[in-house]
């Protein structure tokens, strides 16, 4: 997995956003038990403090649980997976209506673009 | 700790001391070997071999000596006063055993150094039969010394001797160290000041043991100094000398430790 | 009760005045950046951490202790110069470390020395200045200390070699110990660390977490040290 780290923001958001990235895209499947905070954090090549305070942002999202003695895991629950990742989803979208926006396209304008572009 | 301290001294100094012993040993040899040949072949060569290892043999005996004492103040130098302080400062150790630690292993060596040096002396006039002659007038020295003490003074006065010649050696040694750390406490200069400081050191030694010499004199003539037995007057003196050793070492024991635990400045 | 624990730290030598009332923590399982220009008494303070030098006034404590024998016990230092003899080889220093230092864990020395292909006869003498500090951190590194100090411990080497030895540090951590990582390359080390205290003069600029940093300002720690550490127009 690669990781990369904006210099502005704080790490451990950044953090967040790239473990729930990964965890959307399958990079870690659900039910999968997730490496000890020490080792995720050398991989990441951040603190380890940091990455654990992520890793609780991710388990109050409902992303992750820990089992006591067994470490952490990326939930079995689908559902809330998938809508996390219809969140995630919607605020792409609208970021990327308001990019449009400012360069002075409206709605048709797009779906039009979209269609000629067939990227999907 | 200490143990350890004096195990790794004793590791680092021994890599050039061993190769020196061996070296005084091999001109020894030598030196023997060509006194032995016999002199009936009246070559050039024989005179001229003979001569050159005695040479090479009284060279090698005051270097000897020589890298002993320079060893084990660099050493002190090196170790303590240089990028390696770093580590034997923040070692688990109190400035107490780094201090000793260094102390007894220059103790250690200097006796050996003396005893090798004997021995090759000894060796020497073995070879040369010297001994041979010399063994008659020991003998009567030895006897007059037995008649003129009791065995008790005897040994009394060789303990105090040798506890003379420890102190001393400490003492020595401790000047270097007091020298070293004192001018080492500065920020600039530091090797030119500590070198200005042993010479300051000596000029007060030598100042002390004229007062000393002084003290001696007009003691000797005092009347009646010689009313007590020669013995205890010798006891007195052996006494008082090493009561005087005993203060200067202590003397440059304490500022060398302050310096160490309160003055270091590594740069 | 904090690991490392100043209060108005003054250190006046020569003249100069090093250190001037310094107050500043640092609690156990963080890692924190000492950051400031050259000659603002990063150095000084960490020598009186090591009890190289003695304080004029105030305090330094470790772990409620005065620098003595017993904070060298646990204290693990890694200065900026080779502080090893020059005629030792691998195997004596392991042997030396492994004396002094009873927290000292050989095998992992062992390890990371296999690892980056350092031979065990080599000598201090004959190796590149490189591979000598590698091998000075990969011993104050296998020490299971309590407080790490490495004084500008990515300093003179390669980028590869920094990567590694930013991962010893991560690999490294628990949650009793702390390191101080005293440097001006802030960029390389940012992502590392819990907190960073800025130094400038003998005096505290600014201790905080690199976290509220980058919340309360919107920039890096490097950026925020350019800021505050620029030369006057």
């Amino acid at each position: 997995m690669e990781w990369t780290f904006r210099s502005d923001r704080p790490i451990y958001a950044q953090l967040v956003e790239q473990m729930t990235q990964a965890i959307l895209s399958g990079t870690f499947a659900p039910g999968e038990r997730l490496p000890a905070v020490r080792e995720l954090a050398t991989q990441a090549g951040v603190n380890p403090n940091t990455m654990q305070r992520a890793m609780a942002e991710l388990e109050q999202q409902g992303l992750i649980y820990a089992q006591r003695t067994n470490g952490r895991f990326v939930t079995g629950d689908t559902t809330a997976i998938g809508s996390v990742r219809d969140r995630v989803a919607r605020q792409r979208v609208s970021s990327f209506a308001a990019d449009m926006g400012r360069l002075g396209y409206h709605k048709e304008q797009v779906l039009q673009l979209l269609r000629e572009e067939e990227v999907f | 700790m200490l143990s350890k301290l004096l195990k790794h001294e004793f590791r680092a100094t021994a890599r050039v001391m061993l190769p020196v012993y061996v070296l005084l040993a091999v001109s020894t040899g030598l030196f023997c070997l060509s006194m032995r040949i016999d002199p009936t072949y009246e070559l050039r060569a024989l005179t001229v071999f003979r001569s050159l290892m005695g040479f090479i043999f009284g060279v090698t005996i005051i270097g000897t000596g020589i890298v002993t004492l320079a060893l084990m103040v660099y050493r002190f130098y090196k170790n303590y006063m240089t990028d390696e302080g770093y580590l034997m400062f923040t070692l688990p150790v109190s400035t107490t055993q780094l201090l000793w630690s260094k102390l007894i292993v220059a103790l250690v060596w200097s006796i050996v150094t003396a005893l090798a040096v004997m021995a090759a002396a000894l060796l020497t006039m073995v070879s040369e039969g010297i001994l041979g002659g010399l063994l008659p007038d020991l003998r009567t020295i030895w006897s007059y010394l037995l008649s003129q003490l009791t065995t008790g003074q005897l040994v009394s006065f060789g303990v105090e001797f040798m506890v003379l010649i420890i102190i001393s050696s400490l003492g020595s040694y401790l000047m270097f160290y007091a020298a070293i750390s004192l001018g080492h406490s500065f920020a600039n200069h530091k090797l030119l000041l500590s070198v200005v400081f042993y010479l300051a050191f000596s000029v007060g030694m030598q100042t002390i043991a004229s007062f000393g010499g002084v003290f001696g004199i007009i003691a000797i003539s005092e009347d009646g100094f010689f009313l007590d037995d020669p013995a205890i007057w010798v006891q007195r003196l052996a006494l008082g000398g090493i009561g005087v050793a005993l203060v200067i070492a202590v003397v440059f024991y304490v500022v060398t430790h302050l310096m160490l635990k309160k003055r270091l400045n590594l740069q | 009760m904090a690991l490392l624990e100043c209060r108005q730290l003054t250190k006046n030598y020569g003249g100069v005045l090093a250190l001037d009332r310094v107050d500043l923590t640092v609690e156990a399982g963080r890692i924190v950046g000492l950051l400031g220009p050259n000659g603002s008494g990063k150095t000084t303070l960490i020598k009186i951490a090591n009890g190289l030098l003695v304080p004029t006034s105030g305090t330094l404590t470790i772990a409620g202790m005065a620098p003595g024998p017993d904070t060298k016990a646990i204290v693990s230092y890694l200065p900026e110069r080779t502080y090893l003899s020059d005629w030792m080889n691998v195997v004596q220093l392991l042997d030396f470390f492994c004396d002094f230092y009873p927290d000292f864990d050989r095998s992992t020395a062992e390890h990371m020395l296999t690892a980056l292909e350092i031979s065990p006869r080599l000598r201090i003498k004959q190796m590149s200045k490189g591979t000598r500090e590698k091998v000075q951190l990969i011993l104050v590194m296998s020490r299971k200390a309590r407080l790490y100090l490495l004084d500008e411990p990515i300093g003179g080497v390669d980028p590869a070699t920094r990567d590694y030895i930013i991962r010893t540090i991560l690999t490294n951590y628990n949650e009793q110990a702390s390191v101080v990582i005293s440097t001006h390359l802030i960029a390389d080390v940012e992502n590392v660390l819990d907190d960073v205290i800025f130094i400038n003069k003998g005096r505290v600029a600014l201790q905080s977490s690199v976290d509220q940093i980058r919340e309360e300002k919107g920039c890096s720690v490097d950026e925020l040290f350019r800021e505050v550490f620029r030369y006057a127009e």
